[in-house]
């Protein structure tokens, strides 16, 4: 059986720009503050950034050939996280049928 | 990471056509569902009559000869068939392979009926009776004992039973569906919404009719509408009135039953088709059980209410 996972592209978030200033220790208490909040801000926006590529990664599973005598492949691409978004279903699964 | 999805699984089992789905990942998912056929395979090796060596046509030439041992899977299948003959005063009756035999279906179905049968068995004139007197089961030894003359066939519980089976070992691995030939079972709604089943018009079987949302449960459809041949110029079918020893003349066409299990709601459903509109309905709401009933001319009628879906579209 041949089963494929596809993710999206993670898209990077360009790092700030650094600078260290030198001489006076209340410019370096400065850039070593504005450093600080720089950090905390990475922290808390790159937190909602996984947060949304997890949510919309993607399963697709490739039909397998008929001839394998078990075939198992995926009914529809359905998007994650662990449980399905709603609704689940558009069409019906199965039906009645006289045995 | 293994991703959550929803894999599906068809394969061909007891002459019909079996699907089975599951909420889960891989392998797990992969896993179960081969086990789900591997288990299908294993049970009919076992209950089917069409097989010469099959455990059933062991029993069956042992009647008259003493008790024979049997195993778990053949026992608790008989057991719950004697459950079922006792709540449906015998209308569901497992001692009617020398009928089915007679009326012409003697071969899986697949091999086509509608042939002169060059040797049928003896029809042989065993008055109707207990169960109890045709069909000993003794618990402490898992043994059974067949009145001579008495033949079993399981065809009217056996599918459902291992739907049952197969979905219930399925279901522990997360939501999931098992369908043989329309014996329906569902272990769970997925993220909180019931499958949706469509229910085929039986007179028109490309078309559906409504859809079904099942969270939980089971639907079973029993018909004369394709298991159906020619013998001396009549028609016949596969389904048995055990009182006139005879395929049911009742003014029913198609019966689909909503039940808590697919053994459960395919017996009812036969049962139901059997006893015709009137006492048929009557059986399904003595037993709590919801259904469809199609006429024979055509008719429709609903017993009990029914988990019907008005926004999904259908075929």
């Amino acid at each position: 059986m041949n089963t494929t996972t596809t993710n999206p592209t993670h898209t990077a978030r360009p790092g700030a720009r650094r600078s260290v200033g030198s001489g006076s220790i209340w410019k370096s208490a400065i850039v070593a503050a504005s450093f600080t909040g720089v950090l905390l801000g990475w922290a808390v926006l790159g937190r909602g950034d996984a947060d949304t590529q997890e949510s919309t990664a993607v399963v697709t599973v490739e039909t397998v050939a008929a001839s394998e005598s078990s075939v198992v492949n995926v009914q529809s691409q359905l998007t994650l996280p662990t449980m399905p978004q709603k609704p689940v279903f558009q069409r019906p699964v199965t039906s009645t049928r006289r045995s | 990471m293994n991703a959550f999805a929803l894999y599906e699984h068809r394969f061909f089992a007891m002459n019909t056509d079996v699907a089975a789905w599951i909420w889960s990942t891989p392998p797990h998912a992969e896993t179960q569902l081969r086990a789900v056929e591997t288990l299908f395979a294993e049970i009919e090796a076992s209950l089917s009559r069409f097989r010469p060596q099959s455990e059933l046509q062991r029993l069956n030439a042992a009647a008259g000869q003493g008790s024979v041992s049997v195993s778990a899977t053949l026992w608790a299948v008989l057991v719950e068939a004697q459950r079922h003959f006792n709540a449906s005063h015998g209308v569901f009756d497992p001692t009617i392979l020398a009928d089915l035999v007679h009326a012409g279906y003697d071969r899986s179905f697949e091999q086509g009926l509608d042939q002169p049968t060059p040797v049928m068995l003896a029809h042989h004139n065993v008055k109707a009776s207990s169960l109890d007197r045709r069909l000993v089961l003794n618990a402490q030894a898992r043994s059974v004992r067949l009145a001579a003359g008495v033949g079993l066939d399981l065809g009217g519980i056996a599918k459902g039973w291992t739907v049952d089976q197969a979905a219930e070992r399925l279901g522990q691995w997360g939501p999931a569906l098992v369908d043989a030939g329309g014996d329906i079972r569902v272990t769970a709604a997925l993220a909180g919404e019931a499958w949706p089943i469509a229910v085929q018009d039986p007179f028109e079987p490309a078309q559906d009719l409504c859809v079904l949302r099942i969270a939980e449960g089971a639907v079973a459809t029993s018909s004369i509408g394709k298991r159906h041949w020619r013998r001396s110029n009549q028609l016949q079918h596969h389904l048995i009135d055990p009182r006139r020893r005879r395929p049911a003349q009742s003014d029913l066409h198609t019966v689909t039953v909503l039940a808590p299990t697919a053994v459960e709601a395919e017996v009812a459903a036969k049962v139901a088709l059997i006893l015709g509109s009137h006492s048929g309905a009557a059986y399904l709401e003595a037993q709590g059980l919801t259904g469809l009933l199609f006429h024979r001319n055509g008719h429709q009628q609903q017993v009990g209410a029914l988990p019907i879906d008005t926004e999904l579209a259908i075929a």
